[in-house]
């Protein structure tokens, strides 16, 4: 298995510089979306001196947003290419199984994606002078508890394509469903909406990310348990409905077509 | 043990309220090192056969063993099977020909240093060598589709099946991938074959299953169906001059003479008669008349069309 991750990784990253046009263009294109919210929420609050922390907020919910969507939609998307292309049924010949084909291969891609993040990163702080963001190492820790739970909402969107092929319209939905997510300043929240929030997915990790690099909060064990199991439950959930999806595609002789 | 044991398979799909029976009552054997040519015409159910077969389509009934191991339940399965399926590129038009190679070498399972040495060899066994650097959207169709059935066999499996692998393909590219495949099964390789072009069929398989409706129609050695639709005539050519005797021991037999050359119909006890009056006369050829695979292959398909 550590051999087909690397040879994931390998794919992955051929396919990603062998065009570098594209990996440029998608480079700057995420630093110019961000630089425009930046600039533009700056402009509405008058100033980054009277808005502080939201700001550092906006960056650091920004990289997570575009991490989390990355996972969430990848899986939809190679499904959707392979399946265009002709390659979809030699991957689901592999004696691994699709369910772990896939998710070496978006951890493949997301290492990929995150020599896009960093780099991105880097010029979004250098341009924004916003050297005080402290992204401390334990943020790590719920930033794998929320994307445990997007890979698992990306098995269920796989699941979907693998079925209807085609669902763009869906993906675009989930780009706002992901923003309410991920953005939703839940770790400044207090009472029953604080629990429901433990329910939905990528929520209490998230918030726990902004409270350990913006707030300089110390690291909640508690809080921790709660994103993890979150995140382990929504990955195991979207893996079963992604099985249910494999068997239902192939009791129906879709997987071939497109 | 056979490689394959296909046995009652049936499926049939149902879209828009209406259901169509693809697959009805197939069943497949196949030993190491033998070629099936499974033919029939198009929506005849053989891809549907092939994917149930590799687990790519659930059965609505019957089972499929490969090597003893249910695909549909037991991914080792999978370990003993290669495929090349029709209308799919098979592999990624982005990558090289090498890297697909080693890529799918580890879907397979097979480890790195494993992969790269039996990457070398099939590049050099399939005359890829020069173009191991190449991506595949410049490789030649031809190119293409030998790289396919390389990558197929990245893990060494012992039954591969291919679907229609020399479709598109020119003449020279056609013959070296009949080539291919003549050698991969004298390799102890069982193959499942299908194609339109029966030519290919008649030349490289041991066994041939014709399927119609969803049905096998016919399913025996490619020969034994040959000789079972071939004429009871034969052409006998001799080197020398009939006696008047053997021309009316002949003519006794219903046999034709042209000069040198006796067309003769009949069964082979009746043959050896023939020879036996010609005696001591130089035999130049005895030739029974053939029946090829096509012929074969549209008289049952319309006998079944007519039925």
């Amino acid at each position: 298995m550590v051999s087909l991750f690397l040879s994931e990784v390998k794919r992955s990253w051929i396919q990603f510089v062998r065009y570098p046009s594209e990996a440029i263009t998608l480079t700057i294109t995420f630093v110019a979306i961000f630089l425009g919210i930046f600039y533009g929420f700056q402009y509405m609050s008058g100033g980054a001196s009277q808005f502080g922390d939201r700001l550092d907020k906006i960056i650091i919910s920004y990289l997570l947003w575009s991490l989390t969507l990355y996972a969430l939609t990848g899986m939809a998307w190679t499904i959707q290419n392979e399946a265009q292309a002709g390659t979809l049924e030699q991957v689901f010949l592999s004696p691994y199984g699709p369910i772990v084909v896939f998710m070496l291969r978006a951890f493949a891609d997301l290492l990929v994606q995150l020599a896009v993040i960093v780099t991105a990163f880097t010029s979004i702080i250098l341009i924004t002078q916003r050297k005080d963001i402290d992204f401390t190492p334990l943020a790590i820790l719920p930033l794998i508890t929320v994307m445990l739970a997007t890979y698992g909402l990306g098995y269920v969107m796989g699941g979907l394509t693998l079925i209807f092929k085609r669902i763009m319209n869906l993906i675009q939905l989930m780009q706002f469903v992901l923003l309410f997510l991920v953005m939703t300043p839940v770790e400044d929240w207090q009472g029953n909406w604080r629990i429901v929030t433990h329910f939905l997915p990528m929520m209490p990790g998230a918030g726990m990310i902004r409270a350990l690099a913006i707030n300089h909060a110390p690291f909640d064990p508690m809080q921790f348990a709660v994103s993890l199991a979150n995140g382990i439950a929504y990955f195991l959930l979207g893996a079963y409905l992604f099985h249910l999806a494999e068997k239902k595609a192939k009791m129906k002789g879709l997987l071939g077509g497109y | 043990m056979p490689i394959l044991e296909a046995k009652n398979l049936y499926k049939t799909y149902a879209a828009r309220g209406k259901s169509t029976q693809a697959v009805r009552d197939v069943s497949l054997t196949l030993e190491v090192g033998e070629v099936l040519a499974f033919l029939g015409p198009n929506g005849a159910g053989k891809t549907t056969t092939i994917k149930m077969i590799a687990g790519l389509v659930t059965p609505d009934a019957g089972t499929v063993r490969i090597d003893g191991l249910d695909p549909h339940n037991d991914a080792h399965a999978l370990r003993s099977l290669g495929a090349v399926l029709e209308g799919n590129r098979n592999i990624y038009w982005r990558l090289t020909a090498e890297e697909n190679l080693l890529y799918f070498g580890a879907l397979r399972g097979i480890t790195g240093a494993e992969a790269r040495a039996r990457a070398l060899e099939l590049l050099g066994r399939f005359e890829l060598l020069e173009k191991r650097n190449a991506t595949v959207q410049t490789l030649s169709r031809g190119m293409q589709q030998k790289l396919a059935i390389a990558v197929a066999l990245m893990h060494s499996p012992r039954l591969l099946l291919l679907d229609e692998p020399t479709l598109g393909l020119d003449v020279e590219a056609a013959e070296t991938v009949k080539e291919l495949v003549k050698e991969i099964s004298q390799e102890g390789h069982a193959i499942l074959l299908t194609t339109h072009q029966l030519d290919v069929a008649e030349e490289i398989s041991d066994r041939v299953a014709i399927i119609r409706k969803g049905c096998i129609i016919a399913e025996e050695p490619t020969q034994e169906l040959i000789s079972r639709f071939s004429g009871t005539a034969y052409t006998i050519e001799v080197g020398g001059e009939l006696t008047p005797a053997q021309l009316a021991k002949l003519t006794e037999l219903q046999a034709l003479v042209k000069q040198q050359q006796i067309e003769f119909l009949g069964d082979a006890d009746e043959l050896w008669q023939v020879l036996e009056i010609l005696k001591p006369l130089p035999l130049k050829r005895v030739v029974q008349d053939q029946a090829d695979l096509t012929e074969i292959f549209l008289r049952l398909v319309r006998e079944g069309n007519d039925g």
